[in-house]
């Protein structure tokens, strides 16, 4: 993948607003192929918003997005909006996103939780999407647990049956939203360890986290936003032991 | 589904012409004039007459059932041909339809309880309470009595029972119910007979074609003296009968009268076991209505609420009003103007769909509240996940949404489902024969209330109760949150032993 010139993600001049309230203001940034970055920053600094607006779940106000060759700019969504939609719903079949609150089906056992999105969207056989969906079960070591349903399982699990569910679909890039935040504090690390995993495999993956350990142990680089602004972009590392900026390092040092 | 439309289509293509006469009564109007009789058959002397013209016409005599009040109307929208049924001339009613030659003459009668010396005409009924059939000939002799209080009744059997049980003094009817009723309800008696009143077949106006038909086979049936025969069968004969018709065949035995007479007196046990195949069909055309019905509720609610919650500002503006028109006017109203009004702009549904279609629309617009209720209990995040994983709006709400909503709407629907098995009864109103009209017709034929009345009320039980049960075990079986209670009783060891 590293081939490839383009960046796998290019975020240029990116703006949200709610009503009169911006939430993210003139937001630039490039991530590549096989990345695991870290977009950190206190409560409502619009850190999950700009995670919603790459798979567009929110719509963009200004600026463009293009991930992995599909542009999605606010400029389209004013001029032909049926074009707009059918790239955004383009865009979300190559991009996995994971939930804070894992939003597993609780009407389907785990197994047919990950079959149902290839089997919809890609009219992918039973057959295939079962063996598929037991490999990647396997994948996150729950195949086991297949037959059961989500409510029968603890919160590490459901995540990372989520992470499995959204792998199911063949992403070329996983957004995680606060992946660690609803679960116990002992359960945290079997999440990580999966994420891990799938970074060691290439995968492009970005989080929105407050588990400054794991963004500073795995993350090739983090994103630091405050009041909607990009404040700081840098090494892990570098942001860690010497932030650049007055905020980083008032947040830093609250969480470390 | 399938299914369902090939049935509406039946239910279209079942209007056919040619060889028949469709013809219309009101059973509930009892002996001797169109009613069931004790085996559950058409019987009555009307009944017998236009069979007889039908035979003349070589035509297939075809019964329709409508209320007396709606008789007129459902002859002018074409639901039958001809109305048999004490139909007279009168002021309101001679523009409307085109009336054929008398068949039946007779004078009104004027009954009291027995033991009642005090009443002997209409004279002595001055400050008392008379009893009436609406839009009779008593009804408009009566007008011009201002001091007698009259009551009107939709049928013979509530005035003749009211008179029995005192709550009024006398009711006045036209001779063969009269004479009928003092033979079923004894207790009775005829005190004076006066007046006179002439039955009349009636026909859709300009239908001039079928009215000469008519007309030229009660002549010939009158002249081979068959009309005297029916009439004197039945015990009708009275001196204006023989006063209308020239050549007169006595008869001498009232065979029907002694018939029905018998059947009055024969064991009450036999005669309920009697009516139960006629319930037990009337239950099926219940069951038929609600079940229809209520597909249509679901798939109209359903898509109503979509239309609500997906759709554009001014459609969902639309669909909101029509919603709350169709909540906030009377079901029976709805149905009168599906059955009777629409048929003004060209659409004329038979008395089946009609009663479907009303049912399902006046159900839709509660069910798509109930929809609403269900779909935004369903947390907004399972929308997401599913948009997120790809899905289109419509694949989300198809597969994520709507099944665990479902769930949530399980209740309510059962709710829903048991009462328009009760509301259903309304679809009597426009020529349906289901339980509740059954019942009525019955009871007022044999004048007996409370048997069948407990026989029809075990009938709708036994109509509702296994929809609950069944909504009990699908709601055990689908229910999420309870099946979380069910999680913590699996023992902790099997997380151990997978892992």
């Amino acid at each position: 993948m590293s081939e490839n010139a383009e960046p796998l993600i290019q975020v240029r001049n990116l703006s949200k607003h709610y009503g009169e309230a911006a939430v993210l203001e003139n937001i630039s940034f490039n991530i590549e192929s096989g990345d695991l970055v870290s977009i950190i920053g206190p409560s409502g600094c619009g850190k999950s918003t700009l995670l919603r607006c790459l798979n567009c779940l929110e719509i963009l106000d200004e600026g463009e997005i293009c991930i992995n060759g599909t542009l999605i700019s606010s400029q389209l969504a004013l001029v032909d909006d049926a074009m707009f939609c059918r790239r955004a719903h383009q865009l979300r079949q190559s991009i996995g996103m994971v939930f804070q609150s894992f939003n597993l089906f609780p009407h389907k056992t785990l197994l047919e939780n990950i079959m149902l999105a290839p089997m919809v969207v890609r009219k992918q056989s039973r057959e295939l999407s079962r063996r598929q969906g037991m490999e990647l079960l396997d994948k996150v070591g729950l195949a086991n647990f297949y037959k059961r349903h989500p409510w029968s399982i603890s919160g590490g699990q459901k995540q990372r049956v989520a992470i499995a569910r959204a792998l199911a679909m063949n992403p070329v890039l996983m957004l995680y939203d606060e992946p660690t935040s609803a679960l116990d504090p002992e359960m945290v690390e079997e999440v990580l360890q999966v994420m891990r995993n799938l970074d060691r495999d290439g995968m492009t993956q970005v989080i929105v986290s407050h588990e400054m350990k794991f963004a500073r142990d795995a993350s090739d680089y983090i994103i630091y936003v405050e009041g909607g602004k990009i404040v700081e972009i840098s090494d892990e590392d570098e942001i860690f032991i010497s932030p650049k900026d007055e905020r980083t390092k008032r947040f830093l040092k609250r969480y470390m | 589904m399938k299914r369902f439309l090939f049935f509406i289509l039946i239910l279209f293509g079942s209007s056919t012409y040619g060889d028949e006469l469709r013809w219309a009564a009101d059973t509930e109007s009892g002996a001797p004039s169109v009613f069931y009789d004790g085996n559950s058959q058409l019987a009555g002397f009307e009944k017998e007459i236009i069979e007889e013209v039908c035979k003349e016409l070589d035509k297939a005599p075809i019964f329709y059932q409508n209320d007396w009040a709606w008789l007129i109307p459902g002859l002018d929208h074409g639901l039958y041909d001809a109305i048999v049924e004490g139909l007279f001339r009168s002021e309101e009613n001679k523009d409307a339809v085109l009336f054929s030659i008398p068949y039946y003459a007779c004078p009104l009668s004027l009954l009291v309880r027995e033991g009642d010396e005090e009443i002997k005409s209409l004279e002595h009924c001055r400050k008392k309470k008379v009893g009436v059939l609406c839009c009779s000939r008593p009804r408009i002799v009566l007008k011009e009595y201002e001091d007698i209080e009259v009551f009107e009744y939709p049928n013979e059997h509530g005035a003749l029972s009211d008179v029995k049980n005192g709550r009024l003094d006398a009711a006045l009817l036209d001779y063969p119910a009269a004479m009928y009723s003092t033979i079923a309800l004894k207790g009775l008696k005829i005190v004076n007979n006066f007046d006179s009143v002439e039955y009349l077949m009636a026909v859709r106006k300009g239908n001039y074609a079928l009215i000469g038909e008519i007309n030229g086979a009660l002549l010939k049936l009158i002249q081979n003296g068959k009309v005297q025969i029916i009439v004197s069968k039945w015990g009708l004969t009275n001196p204006l009968f023989d006063a209308y018709i020239a050549k007169m065949v006595g008869g001498s035995g009232a065979d029907a009268r002694d018939t029905f007479e018998r059947e009055q007196s024969s064991s009450k046990f036999q005669k309920y076991v009697k009516l139960l195949p006629i319930f037990a069909k009337a239950a099926l055309v219940t069951l038929e209505v609600s079940i229809c019905g209520m597909i249509v509720a679901v798939a109209l609610g359903l898509v109503l609420v979509l239309v609500k919650l997906y759709s554009p500002r001014w459609i969902r503006f639309i669909v909101t009003v029509a919603v709350e028109i169709i909540r906030g006017t009377p079901l029976i109203v709805q149905l009168f103007f599906i059955f009777y009004g629409l048929p003004f702009v060209g659409i004329t549904l038979q008395p089946l769909v009609a009663g479907i279609v009303a049912l399902g629309i006046n159900y839709a617009a509660y069910e798509s509240e109930n929809f609403r209720a269900g779909l935004e209990a369903v947390p907004s995040g399972q929308m997401e996940a599913a948009r997120a994983l790809g899905m289109s709006q419509w694949q989300s709400l198809r597969y994520v949404v709507i099944p665990q909503a479902f769930c949530f709407v399980l209740p309510p629907l059962t709710n829903d489902f048991i009462a328009i098995i009760k509301e259903s009864s309304l679809v009597s109103l426009i020529t349906i024969v289901e339980l509740t009209k059954t019942y009525t017709t019955v009871a007022s034929s044999s004048f007996d209330f409370f048997i069948p009345g407990i026989i029809v009320a075990v009938l709708y039980l036994a109509l509702g109760l296994p929809f609950v049960r069944l909504a009990k075990l699908a709601e055990k079986y689908l229910a999420l949150e309870k099946s979380a209670y069910r999680a913590k009783r699996i023992p902790k060891k099997s997380h151990i032993n997978a892992q």
